[in-house]
């Protein structure tokens, strides 16, 4: 007998701690029932009878929730909406974030602004990158060229900047825009259109010319 | 068959029916648990059918598979109960989400008694050019308290075809620069077969009677005959960009869509002037065919706009590749693209100083994103214009003419303005 309860506790589902506490407690509240009614006994049987029904609620709410499902929706999730390569407002986080005086970001963006205007001036003068490069080695002679101060003061205060140490960089970004090192991020900005306005012009006066 | 979750909200009522029963030793608590039990046994009177016996079928399948962006298209659905009891179905007939239901619904509840026949009829418009799967219908059983459900897929799917509508563009006239052999509509300003007198010369045996300039021929009592000035044709080839990487938009709206419009329409204005034309795309795979004339060649094109897939890595030397080893050389080529990728850019300036015409129309990005975004940057704007500037400029520098239109209005008149600066040029 006490073999045979061995090999069925030894076997994999006796192993399950709930059914070895629900086996236990039958056997406890049997011979609780058994011990008969009223005073200890009786309180200690209602309240395992409490505890057995409970657990067997608990596992029958589990399976039920097992064996049913939600119906599907058929729905289909696909997002039409979401905007992709947006330029303009990709343009406009660098700026806020180069406003804010973050470094890598007036880097990209003065870079891309000295891209636009290289490209003016390639075409406009008809002269090579490496012309270019050289002509910006010679300050008096760029802003001859050129002829607009601003647009001068900006490209060269890059140039420097690409052509110096670490330390200096600091130092010539400092020269340029100092105002919105101040954590001024309007004045940034509005340097920033005024730079735009006049490399935009700059291709109408000449033009025009 | 499926359990629905409503199962275990009976269920909880049930056990708390016999736990608080069993605390308070009182049968009122009893009553809940019956009750939830009684409830499942009704249930179980009206379970669904080990199989839907239902027949369906769609209307529309076989009558149209092609339909032009924004046309509607009636679907009708008719199902028909070959139970012996009524049934309450749940029917949804699947739609990509890229597709609009204009008209009626393409989901309902339907309840069908025995052997009866009903129709569900709804109307549908896409917005997007491509190749749109409809269906299956999905069947759904459905029980008094939604206690069980029984699904089933059923009706083929329908494949519809969504074509791009072309504009009709009668002011313009695209034609290469560089005529071929056979017959077309532009003038070569050179002696051939056409309809546009040239110059006299003297008859020769085996000119046609019709050629004969008869009062010339009375002036000088000696025959003469009229030369004309020779129609011929040439090649284009469309490229049309679909880099994922340089799309802008929603799926909706995005710089994808009015390239393959303008394609559509640029196709059916140039083989109508009776020359040849190519297609090269290049998205998720690169398609390509041939160039060719004739109306099977504008459903080939066509056919091919329709299956392209945004996607892809750049790779605009494989189109360059493609055109230099396959295509045929003194052709227009006209590349719908738009150039937000600089790479784009340098390939069109490098194949425009060789043997090719190159002409440029790019959907404005800009004026896309402003329609989606309401909140934007002024700088941000003005920044972006003057890069787009730029690559213009760059263009039109190495002898591409630029055509940069706005997707939200007509692709001719902003074609036709460039075409007339281009000849003042």
């Amino acid at each position: 007998m006490w073999k045979k309860i061995k090999d069925l506790l030894d076997q994999k589902r006796t192993s399950n701690p709930l059914y070895i506490l629900i086996a236990s407690l039958a056997f406890l509240s049997l011979l609780l029932v058994m011990g008969g009614e009223g005073g200890l006994t009786e309180i200690l049987g209602r309240i395992l009878g409490f505890i057995i029904v409970t657990i067997l609620a608990y596992s029958l709410v589990d399976w039920t929730a097992q064996i049913t499902e939600d119906p599907d929706r058929w729905t289909e999730d696909e997002e039409l909406d979401e905007s992709i390569n947006l330029r303009i407002q990709d343009v406009s986080e660098l700026l806020k974030r180069a406003a804010e005086g973050k470094e890598k970001s007036r880097e990209i963006l003065h870079k891309r602004l000295k891209e636009i205007f290289f490209v003016k001036l390639k075409m406009k003068e008809d002269i090579s990158r490496d012309e270019i490069r050289d002509l910006t080695k010679e300050p008096e002679e760029f802003r001859k060229v050129i002829q607009d101060e601003m647009i001068s003061d900006f490209i060269l205060s890059t140039e420097e900047k690409s052509s110096n140490t670490s330390f200096q960089k600091r130092k010539s970004k400092r020269s340029f825009l100092t105002s919105s090192k101040k954590n001024n991020p309007e004045s940034y900005k509005n340097k920033i259109k005024e730079i735009i306005q006049r490399i935009n012009k700059w291709g109408e006066i000449e033009d025009d010319d | 068959m499926k359990l629905n979750r409503i199962f275990i909200f009976l269920t909880i009522l049930a056990v708390s029916g016999a736990i608080l029963g069993n605390i308070f030793r009182t049968w009122v608590f009893f009553t809940l648990t019956i009750s939830c039990l009684a409830v499942f046994v009704i249930t179980s009177r009206v379970m669904p059918p080990r199989k839907i016996l239902i027949s369906i079928s769609r209307e529309s399948y076989e009558r149209r598979k092609e339909i032009y962006v924004g046309d509607e298209l009636e679907i009708t659905i008719w199902l028909k109960n070959d139970e012996r009891r009524p049934m309450v179905l749940e029917v949804k007939d699947l739609l990509p989400s890229l597709v609009e239901v204009t008209d009626g619904c393409s989901h309902k509840v339907i309840k069908l008694e025995a052997n009866e026949k009903k129709k569900l009829s709804y109307t549908i418009s896409c917005p997007v050019t491509g190749k749109i799967d409809i269906g299956p219908i999905k069947v759904r059983h459905i029980d008094p308290l939604n206690l069980f459900s029984k699904e089933m897929d059923a009706g083929k799917e329908m494949t519809l075809r969504v074509l791009p509508r072309g504009e009709e563009m009668q002011k313009v006239d695209i034609h290469p620069s560089y005529t071929k052999h056979w017959l077309g509509d532009i003038k070569s300003k050179s002696i051939g077969v056409g309809s546009e007198f040239f110059s006299l010369r003297e008859y020769h045996p085996g000119d046609g009677l019709r050629d004969i300039n008869w009062k010339a021929t009375a002036r000088h009592f000696e025959p003469f005959t009229n030369e004309y000035e020779g129609e011929k044709s040439g090649d284009v080839i469309l490229v049309v960009d679909g880099y994922k990487k340089g799309i802008v938009g929603t799926k909706r709206h995005n710089t994808l869509r009015p390239s393959i419009d303008a394609a559509a329409s640029l196709a059916s204005s140039i083989l109508s002037a009776r020359n040849r034309l190519g297609l090269i795309v290049s998205g998720e795979y690169m398609n390509w065919v041939y160039p060719g004339t004739g109306k099977n060649h504008y459903h080939k094109i066509m056919a091919n706009l329709t299956q392209f897939e945004e996607g892809g890595a750049w790779d605009l030397e494989g189109v360059r590749n493609l055109l230099e080893d396959f295509f045929p050389r003194k052709s227009l080529i006209i590349f719908i693209s738009p150039l937000t990728m600089l790479e784009f850019t340098e390939t069109i300036i490098d194949l425009s100083r060789k043997e090719y015409d190159v002409m440029v129309i790019s959907p404005n990005p800009l004026k896309i994103e402003k329609k989606l975004v309401n909140d934007y940057d002024e700088i941000a704007e003005n920044f972006c214009l003057a890069e787009r500037e730029n690559i213009k400029g760059r263009l039109w520098n190495a002898g591409t003419v630029v055509v940069d239109w706005d997707p939200n209005e007509p692709l001719e008149p902003a074609l036709e303005e460039v075409l007339r600066y281009k000849e003042k040029m």
